[in-house]
Formats: structure tokens, sequence, C-alpha cells
């Protein structure tokens, strides 16, 4: 994914989450091959500002080896909460809500 | 030797792909193809914001490493040891990425001037420095 392309996601989900009524945002990564600082501010922006929304924010399928190299980065997601797969994600959320 | 013009966003793109296929081709493993892939992007970009674009040169060091060389003529960065501390940035982002690319190769030589910057980076294969 390109930089613009980023800075597309990032506004299209923005904007569907203020027009559909959600508490849960699950950002699914498997096929992010690379997560460098600009990616990983990108992805950071959208859970900070979902989260001041008041919605939950879920990263999943995040590559062991894209993880490794954004801790060696020291590049971070903001207040999202990684899990391996859809199904806990989804289980999550659930358990959210219903605290 | 393969060479990548940095014109546009998409070419960070472009650049990190031939990248990472060079040191796949070299047998690089899967996490080292990635650390070498997220370098060449943060380098890939300053060039293209903060020196108007710029043309990557990759080549293969004998077969037990990789050299990745990334060229601008933009302004060039007046202070290197500044530039290359975390969470120094001239444009508000995060200033991990000269820092990150470092930490991420093995090797990471800048020379910058007013006429532009080079940055050099090379990642060995495991066991590719002895002889």
């Amino acid at each position: 994914m390109h930089d613009l392309a980023a800075i597309r996601f990032k506004d299209d989900v923005l904007r569907r989450v203020k027009e559909t009524k959600i508490n849960g945002l699950i950002i699914d990564l498997s096929r992010i091959d690379i997560v460098d600082s600009f990616m990983g501010r990108t992805i950071g922006e959208i859970a900070d500002s979902a989260v001041l929304l008041g919605i939950e924010v879920v990263v999943i399928g995040l590559r062991p080896e894209v993880a490794m190299t954004m801790v060696e980065m020291g590049v971070s997601l903001g207040q999202v909460h990684p899990l391996l797969n859809l199904d806990l994600a989804l289980e999550y959320l659930r358990t959210q809500r219903s605290r | 030797m393969v060479n990548v013009e940095i014109k546009e966003d998409f070419d960070v793109v472009k650049a990190r792909a031939r990248a990472r296929a060079l040191a796949e081709t070299l047998g690089f493993e899967v996490v080292d193809q990635t650390r070498i892939a997220t370098a060449v992007s943060e380098i890939a970009r300053n060039a293209l914001i903060h020196g108007g674009g710029g043309k990557m040169t990759l080549r293969t060091l004998n077969q037990k490493g990789l050299e990745i060389v990334i060229v601008d003529q933009g302004p060039g960065i007046s202070n290197i040891e500044q530039a290359m501390k975390d969470g120094y940035s001239s444009i508000g982002a995060l200033g991990l990425g000269l820092g990150g690319a470092k930490r991420l190769m093995d090797e990471l030589q800048i020379e910058s001037s007013n006429v532009g910057t080079k940055v050099t980076m090379r990642k060995w294969l495991p066991g590719g420095l002895r002889r």
C-alpha cells in the first residue's frame, strides 16, 4: 500500500465510522507486508480517532515478521488491541460491549 | 544492478518490492526481507519528501549481502546526528525513519550536502561477513 492509499484508507474508515453506528472496528493487516513509520502512524491515527469516538479498535492478522520489524523500528499502532484472528476479535468486542 | 527512479508515491512501493525480491533471491529469510523492505521504504520516502525525488540502486555484495544506495538532489540534511535521533522530524512525522532504518540494517551511512543526500545501506546474509 502506498502512502496516498493509506491516507485514503484512513479517511474512508473514519467517514464510515461517522456514517454508521458501530461500537467496534477490526483492522485486518494480514495482506500488509511492511509497516513502516508512516503506515504505523496512519493506523495509529485511525485507532486513536476511533477510540475518541468511543469505538473499540482491534487489529488482527499482523504477520510475525512485520511485528518484529515494528518493534525494532519503535513503531507502535496507538490505542489498538492486537489479536490473532477474527474469531478472537469478535469475541473480544462482544465481551467489551456487554461490560 | 537494479535502478529505480523515485518520483512519486508509488515508486516507494516499487523500490521496496525490488529490494525485497533481490533479498529473497539472495537467500535472505523473510524477517530480513521485511527489515530490508521497511528500511528502503523509510529512506525512499525521505528522498521523495525531503529530496524532491531520487534514485535507488541495488547491488549484491559478492552474493554475501545486499547494498542499497538511495540518492536525491534535495537541500540535504543539515544536522545528521540530530536527524538520526528517534523522535526528530522536520515535518512533524514520527521521526523514526532514519534511526529505525539503521537498526533494521547492518550498515547505514549518510553523506549529505546542500546539493543532495546519499544513503548507503547494507545487509549481510547470516555468516556473510565471514570469509
